[in-house]
């Protein structure tokens, strides 16, 4: 026997399943995305740069920025990286693995964050070269823009 | 027994299609950062007759001489990782299938100095092979200008 269905029990359906289907996966994608390619001469020694976000979004929207340090080998080059909200004034720092998240909101686009990556290296002979990734990831349909720049 | 006929039959003609592919065109690029301040833009394009090509590009980035501080260069367009030795490197598919937005406007990587260290020389090089089914022709355009 065929089910009949009127037409807004049929929308109540295809509404729930659209919602079901968008809270149950994770609809963050990278909106844009920068990078720096860094070389830290000797121990100590730092360079800072400023990341701006320019997201384009509704009231509230609030994406993450993901920021990371690479080295020729991570398992034992030992960088510190710091990022201070320009905008909220929180500070963040990691050394054991260089990632930071940092919620950002409009006000990111003019004032940015200071990313700041330091050779922690004891006796490094070596320049240690790095990559510092600087990106936004967003909600679906957003537009954004990021960049880097030397402080 | 019908089907199974069928699956073999699929499966070798997507073999023999694979075995048709072939390079129809290298383009390679030396590019160089002399100076403190430098900025260049790689554009690459990448054309196919029948939007049925594939593109691979690898790119290279060393810096050179020796630094007294630390240097900083910004990259736009590509994911590279870095090795030993003051190098950055990518590799990979520049597309699955080269699109018509691959060709025109076409992929754009921008490179930005942010040290002021006059003893440093950044160089590097960047190649994009294309394949496509036989007797199909593309190109591969990488032009180099500064900005």
């Amino acid at each position: 026997m065929r089910r009949v269905r009127s037409p807004v029990t049929r929308a109540l359906a295809v509404a729930t399943a659209l919602a079901v289907a968008q809270c149950s996966g994770d609809n963050d994608y990278v909106c844009d995305q920068t990078a720096a390619a860094i070389v830290l001469p000797t121990s100590g020694t730092s360079i800072s740069l400023r990341g701006r976000a320019c997201v384009e979004g509704a009231d509230g929207f609030v994406p993450i920025f993901g920021v990371f340090v690479a080295s020729q080998d991570s398992s034992t080059a030992l960088i510190r990286l710091s990022v201070a909200d320009s905008v909220t004034g929180a500070e963040v720092s990691v050394s054991e693995f260089p990632r930071i998240g940092l919620e950002v909101t409009p006000l990111h686009c003019d004032k940015g964050v200071v990313i700041t990556v330091e050779n922690m290296e004891p006796a490094s002979k070596e320049p240690l070269t790095a990559l510092v990734w600087f990106e936004a990831d967003v909600e679906e349909f957003s537009r954004c823009e990021v960049s880097l720049e030397a402080l | 027994m019908k089907s199974a006929w069928r699956i073999g039959s699929a499966v070798v003609t997507l073999l023999a299609v694979d075995c048709n592919w072939e390079q129809c065109d290298l383009e390679s690029v030396e590019f160089q950062l002399p100076a403190p301040g430098d900025a260049i833009e790689i554009r690459i394009e990448a054309c196919t007759d029948r939007r049925d090509g594939g593109a691979r590009l690898t790119m290279e980035i060393s810096a050179h001489g020796k630094p007294t501080a630390p240097l900083g260069l910004v990259v736009d367009g590509i994911q590279l990782r870095p090795e030993v030795g003051m190098r950055w490197v990518a590799d990979g598919a520049f597309s699955d299938l080269a699109s018509d937005a691959d060709c025109a406007p076409g992929k754009v990587i921008t490179l930005r100095r942010l040290d002021a260290d006059p003893a440093i020389e950044y160089r590097g090089s960047i190649s994009v092979d294309m394949t496509a089914p036989r007797r199909r022709s593309c190109t591969v355009m990488i032009s180099v200008s500064p900005l």
